[in-house]
């Protein structure tokens, strides 16, 4: 289940096993943290390279294998036998019987997050080793949600594995550590702004933990809410306060949280009393969020929804309570990623019918503003050859070094490369919306296409997009394309 | 009865009025062909992106709205003669076709099959009739030298209407599973070890050329068996589906080229 905190369990063990000198290796895989960390094929060479600092003998084993690169390859199996089980059988064998230390334990932490076509591999490709003979020095701890690509290897195997279900915790194991943490969250927010414990009553943590009801997330985002310095908590206390939720087992156990997420929404203009602008901005913020599926640079946000950085950190810091505030938000040059503080916000943010009914009636409104901001970056920005003049047909991707692909197609131009169709598909649900489009939308489609296309391959965005086409929102487009088409002929380039 | 399309391809004509057509802005249509395209090439897009404004231009079928083919005026592409597909439906499966020679003196195309209905045949198209013709062939009577124990794919060679055939991909016999592509000159038993993802190729009618196709790489490859060197030709294959690709073949002049995807031959020249 989601927000039961899996990841903050993997952590402290690893922090545990890393004072007892037991850590071997860990990967905390997220789809929303970039740089490859949905892939399960990037786990082997990073556990590899960890375990090289804690196995005697292993790197130079390591070292014979990576002097021949043309033998590893993409396949996940290949890898963990020439990364993993060759070095470490072969340091065991070199060592001879002066290896005798305590088994390392490998950690990694959400096999869910990645494709369920690597994150089965890798776990076909593990238990196979097991399946023969278990590596001498080496356990694998893994934690993922149950999802059935990654849970029927492990229940059809032979292999000798322990399985540990979070859903089998006593429910009131889980409340008792959810009321700790919201105690201490208060007691800590009382001591940060000099204050006396008086402003909550006991009662007050007794109902935020019979809300949260074994989801950790709740409590953290109540206590994020509340901590929020623009602030006295006391007045958002009360907003807490009169929460009706009424928590149910199964899957309708995130209507708490959903309903807290509407709250912080709800009350984002009204208790805040934000200008309408203001809560626009906040809006798209979040739309941009929960569009992109990783991180977004602060200033990729500005580029897009064609204001000021300024006002796009003042919108992040109003949206603390469910958005990742970087220490470093106020530096003018850094390239600042933002990101919402759980996975199940986005998936909020884009299921309309969950939304309050004031950013409901606007959601079409502002993906059609979105799509048509990224369609004019888009006809400004791209280009035939977008990495210079040096790159031609016959230039393979191998031929590119890593970095000038970043380098010469903008996180901007990458966004509305890869969202613009998505924000359109989302708008078309307004037909009207996309009629008053439609000459922008026919002059971007008659005159960029292959440029898009270019830039959508050397971004490795194909797949992206091929997905929202093959979404039935994109009937919707098409289906309105057409009828665009017939009432306002577009003039084209 | 075997039903095959041929598509032959030219280069482009100064002032060819495919070129300066003016197209109704489809959007609907020009999305979906966006994501057919993609479907179709995406795996090949993604190692040769820039192969967008080329291959994946020339070989789209017929019906695709064009919003494309207004960034194609003004670039020399190669054109289709005949044979492309009408649509993005998928061509008929009616024959798997090994091998491919095309005849630059005379009006016809070869190409050999095999079923196990009917056994292997050679085929003769007349380019200029449409007529075709059928020619038995005994496989093992070609020079299937014992050391050899399987042909890439089933047997890809090229074919001489001369005279016999003349190369074969072929894997070794003691490699297990990992295939070591060559090249077999049968008229000196000298054997040319090719890159180690070779899928297919076809020599030259005097044994000095060689067309290769590697698996994961779009190009058509030019090797010069004396020299063991490689170039590549102008014209690259992104289309209709790479990984279908069956066989290739140049004319002895080399001014004809004839790729053969899994189901639909294309002609190009260049």
């Amino acid at each position: 289940m989601a927000g039961t905190g899996k990841s903050t369990i993997a952590q402290s063990i690893c922090n545990r096993l890393y004072a007892d000198g037991m850590l071997g290796a860990s990967f905390f895989c997220s789809r929303s943290a970039g740089g490859g960390r949905n892939d399960a094929r990037r786990i082997v060479s990073t556990l590899a390279y960890q375990l090289a600092y804690h196995i005697e003998g292993f790197v130079a084993e390591l070292g014979k294998v990576i002097r021949l690169p043309q033998r590893i390859n993409q396949q996940l199996d290949s890898q963990l036998q020439q990364l993993l089980w060759e070095p470490l059988d072969n340091a065991f064998l070199a060592s001879g019987s002066s290896w005798k230390r305590l088994p390392l334990i490998v950690v990694v932490d959400g096999l869910d997050e990645c494709s369920d076509e690597s994150a089965q591999d890798f776990v076909e490709a593990l238990l196979l080793r097991f399946e023969h003979s278990y590596p001498i020095h080496l356990r694998f701890l893994l934690l993922s949600r149950c999802e059935r690509h990654i849970g029927v290897p492990i229940r059809k195997t032979n292999v000798d594995v322990s399985r540990f279900q979070l859903q089998d915790v006593p429910r009131s194991a889980v409340n008792n550590d959810i009321r700790k943490y919201v105690e201490a969250g208060f007691v800590d927010m009382s001591r940060r702004k000099g204050w006396d414990n008086d402003w909550y009553k006991g009662e007050d943590i007794d109902l935020i933990t019979a809300q949260a009801d074994v989801l950790f997330v709740y409590a953290a985002t109540v206590l994020k809410y509340l901590a929020d310095s623009r602030f006295h908590p006391k007045s958002r206390l009360q907003i807490i306060r009169n929460l009706e939720c009424h928590p149910t087992p199964g899957d309708k156990a995130l209507r708490s949280l959903h309903l807290l997420y509407g709250t912080i929404l709800q009350n984002l203009g009204e208790e805040e009393d934000l200008e309408w602008f203001e809560v626009e901005l906040a809006r798209r913020v979040l739309i941009i969020l929960a569009s992109s599926h990783e991180p977004v640079f602060i200033h990729v946000m500005a580029d897009l929804l064609n204001c000021e950085l300024r006002e796009v950190r003042e919108c992040i810091l109003s949206l603390s309570s469910v958005v990742l505030v970087p220490s470093q938000l106020e530096e003018d040059f850094h390239p600042i990623p933002i990101w919402f503080l759980h996975a199940s916000f986005p998936e909020f943010v884009l299921s309309s019918q969950l939304l309050p009914v004031h950013f409901r009636s606007h959601i079409g409104d502002d993906h059609r503003t979105l799509a048509l901001r990224c369609i004019m970056i888009l006809e400004e920005t791209l280009q035939e050859g977008l990495l210079g003049k040096d790159v031609t047909r016959h230039t393979s991707r191998r031929d590119i070094t890593p970095n000038t692909i970043p380098y010469m197609i903008s996180p901007t131009l990458q966004y509305a490369t890869r969202y613009w169709l998505m924000h359109l598909a989302k708008a078309a649900l307004d037909r009207s919306a996309m009629a008053q489009s439609a000459l922008q939308i026919a002059h971007f489609v008659n005159g960029y296409l292959l440029r898009w296309l270019e830039c959508l391959a050397w971004t490795y965005s194909l797949d992206a997009v091929q997905e929202t086409l093959d979404e039935p929102t994109t009937g919707a487009i098409i289906n309105v394309c057409h009828f665009v088409q017939f009432d306002q002929p577009a003039t084209g380039s | 009865m075997f039903v095959i399309s041929f598509n032959l391809i030219n280069l482009p004509r100064a002032h060819d009025p495919f070129f300066n057509q003016t197209l109704d802005p489809q959007i609907g249509h020009a999305l979906k062909d966006v994501h057919n395209l993609i479907k179709r090439s995406g795996n090949t897009l993604v190692q040769y992106p820039m192969e967008i404004y080329y291959s994946a231009l020339v070989l789209l079928p017929k019906s695709v709205c064009l919003p494309l083919a207004r960034e194609r005026h003004n670039r020399a592409l190669p054109t289709v003669i005949r044979g492309l597909p009408e649509t993005w439906e998928p061509p008929e499966r009616s024959l798997l076709a090994h091998s491919l020679f095309i005849s630059a003196d005379k009006p016809r195309a070869h190409w050999l099959s095999r079923k196990s209905s009917c056994g292997t045949m050679i085929h003769e198209w007349n380019i200029r009739t449409n007529a075709e013709t059928q020619i038995p062939v005994n496989i093992h009577s070609i020079g299937h030298a014992p050391t050899i124990t399987k042909l890439a794919n089933n047997g890809y060679f090229s074919y001489s209407p001369e005279s016999c055939l003349l190369s074969f991909v072929a894997f070794s016999s003691s490699a297990g599973s990992n295939p070591e592509p060559r090249l077999w000159d049968l008229s000196n038993a000298n054997v040319l070890p090719l890159h180690s993802e070779t899928t297919l190729l076809h020599a030259s009618d005097n044994g000095e050329y060689a067309c290769v196709l590697h698996a994961g790489h779009p190009q058509v490859y030019l090797v010069d068996v004396k020299l063991n060197s490689c170039h590549w030709l102008p014209l690259s294959v992104t289309e209709p589906s790479y990984s279908g690709l069956a066989c290739v073949t140049f004319s002895s002049d080399a001014k004809l080229l004839a790729i053969h995807p899994r189901y639909v031959a294309q002609f190009l020249s260049f």
